[in-house]
């Protein structure tokens, strides 16, 4: 018998979550991802699991960090000022190599911006909100089948890569309702930890990487004693200034993830084959994307639509040869343009893509798109 | 497809209606629905709308611009959202709350839906059921009884709703899909 559910996006993330094995959150309600955190509360506790509502959530994410250094399977969620508040611990879980994941549900911005309404304008914080060099993973769905089999592979690239992974979604996913079916026990498979074989009392490196760039961790406060710090750190977690050492940690933390840009890319590809005009969007402006290209197709408009799924690190080849089939390339997104600017970057004839954007708080519509394409075909609109 | 619009005050239920009616089609019925609602500051007592799309394949695009069915709670919810049905749609409204102009476009249904009190929103689903094939009546009372069990005056209210429609006389219309 299939499990069908019809709930909320921030549900089947949450669902998702236990799906994965999460057993460790901490947090601060925020509109539009508090729903998360209200179904944990009842869920995690009963479990024998940890739920905590953190005083802020600079707070949240460090508790995190340390949920996920004793063993847990760790996330917090938030919306686009909490995650401004959370950049310092990001930083630090980034270079610490802490896995977790970080739910973002994005409103409007900056600053309180538009709490209850809809934007996509935090890609660029998630991949630059901290400051230094450094490789993110940032995955984001666009329906809630999607949102949910993404949160299960947060997890499973958290443990892998040991590093944290932003689920970046928006608040039209988080609050419409709509069918999930959620998955049997064992379809999705799960990653658990990469444990550290070392015995008690010998000598474990915490960060002395395996020859797949792997770190298998030892839980702290368990049977090795080791340093965690947001300084350069050697392969037994100390501070280090040696050049090699620095230029060694900042190259593997990079490469973990840059490197791997075919294991960390997932996109979906609809009426792509003979497109002639092809869409690039994510998230819920993937929905009214689709729906376009449908609509196109019905009136024998050769159009297609590449969703991305990996927003981080960004997938430039898969972005790159599907801009270069086509006559013409619009992204689709609830922003300035922060996508739009990376397609354009890794286009090789960056004149033929264009943006299809909103920016007002409200769901972008299919003649939103259909303007744009109707100004590139130069036929004009009537305003 | 059918496309619907409920719209009223905070604390009148509509919301819950929506949900109500699309998880029927979607657990009961194995069709495909989405619901959503306008999400802002408001809380009993400010005006409230829901988005209900049923479908026989995945719904993509969410929100209605053109519903075939408007169902008003509350004058304010006539004044705001009237625009929002397509021309000769469904116009459910309740009769004494609601005063609706000569000049509208609809098929006009006035029922005497805020009477049955807490029970209204759901008499309205009972209205909606007998009225268009939106989801078959055994559906939703399935979900009911998922959501309150044997024993919940909901049942009655959505019978009410049913007989509503005998009652004056209206036959089922063909609306959406």
């Amino acid at each position: 018998m299939k499990d069908i559910r019809f709930i909320q996006g921030n549900e089947a993330c949450t669902l998702g979550a236990l799906y994965a094995g999460m057993d460790f959150f901490a947090g601060y309600p925020i509109t539009p991802s508090s729903e998360i955190a209200e179904m944990l509360s009842g869920e995690l506790p009963p479990r024998g699991h940890t739920f905590i509502q953190m005083e802020d959530e600079i707070a949240s994410l460090c508790a995190v960090i340390g949920g996920s250094l004793t063993g847990r399977k760790a996330m917090t969620a938030t919306s686009g000022p909490g995650f401004s508040l959370m950049q310092e611990a990001l930083g630090y879980a980034v270079m610490a190599e802490i896995p977790c994941v970080i739910v973002n549900v994005m409103r409007g911005g900056p600053s309180t911006g538009l709490p209850t309404q809809v934007s996509q304008g935090d890609v660029n914080q998630a991949r630059w909100g901290i400051h230094g060099d450094h490789a993110i993973i940032a995955l984001t769905a666009g329906s809630h089948q999607a949102l949910f089999e993404n949160t299960v592979r947060a997890f499973n690239l958290a443990e892998t890569f040991r590093t944290p992974v932003i689920l970046l979604y928006d608040e039209l996913i988080a609050h419409m309702r709509e069918r999930l079916e959620i998955p049997s026990e064992g379809e999705i498979p799960l990653v658990e930890r990469l444990m550290t074989s070392v015995p008690r009392d010998v000598d474990y490196r915490p960060y002395l990487a395996r020859e797949d760039g792997r770190l298998p961790m030892s839980d702290f406060g368990g049977a090795h004693r080791y340093n965690v710090t947001g300084l350069y750190h050697d392969m037994w977690g100390f501070p280090s200034t040696d050049p090699s050492v620095v230029r060694g940690l900042l190259s593997h933390l990079v490469e973990k993830i840059e490197g791997r840009e075919n294991e960390l890319t997932f996109t979906r590809e609809y009426e792509t084959e003979d497109a002639e005009t092809l869409l690039i969007s994510y998230g819920s402006a993937a929905r009214t994307a689709r729906q376009t290209v449908y609509e196109a197709r019905d009136k024998g408009i050769r159009m297609g639509l590449l969703e991305l799924e990996t927003l981080w690190p960004f997938p430039e080849r898969k972005v790159r040869d599907a801009v270069a089939g086509v006559n013409e390339t619009v992204v689709v997104e609830m922003n300035l343009g922060q996508v739009f600017e990376q397609v354009r970057r890794v286009a090789r004839s960056p004149e033929r893509v264009f943006l299809a954007n909103r920016i007002d708080g409200r769901f972008i519509t299919p003649p939103d798109i259909r303007k744009v394409l109707r100004i590139i075909a130069g036929k004009g609109v009537w305003a | 497809m059918l496309k619907l619009i409920f719209t009223g005050v905070g604390g009148q239920g509509i919301i819950t209606a929506g949900i109500i009616l699309a998880e029927a089609a979607v657990l009961e019925e194995g069709r495909y629905a989405t619901q959503s609602q306008s999400y802002g500051a408001e809380a009993r007592g400010g005006l409230t709308r829901t988005d209900i799309i049923i479908s026989n394949r995945e719904v993509l695009y969410p929100k209605i611009e053109q519903a075939h069915i408007l169902a008003i709670l509350h004058q304010r919810g006539y004044t705001a959202h009237t625009g929002t049905l397509r021309p000769g749609g469904v116009l459910i409204f309740d009769e004494e709350a609601v005063n609706v102009d000569d000049k509208t476009d609809a098929r006009r249904i006035p029922m005497p839906i805020l009477e049955n009190g807490r029970g209204a929103n759901i008499t309205l689903l009972g209205i909606l059921c007998a009225l268009t094939a939106a989801v078959d009546p055994e559906a939703v009372r399935k979900i009911l009884h998922r959501r309150y069990g044997e024993d919940s005056a909901n049942y009655e209210a959505f019978d009410r709703g049913l007989s509503l429609v005998s009652e004056r006389g209206l036959s089922p219309l063909l609306v959406g899909f």
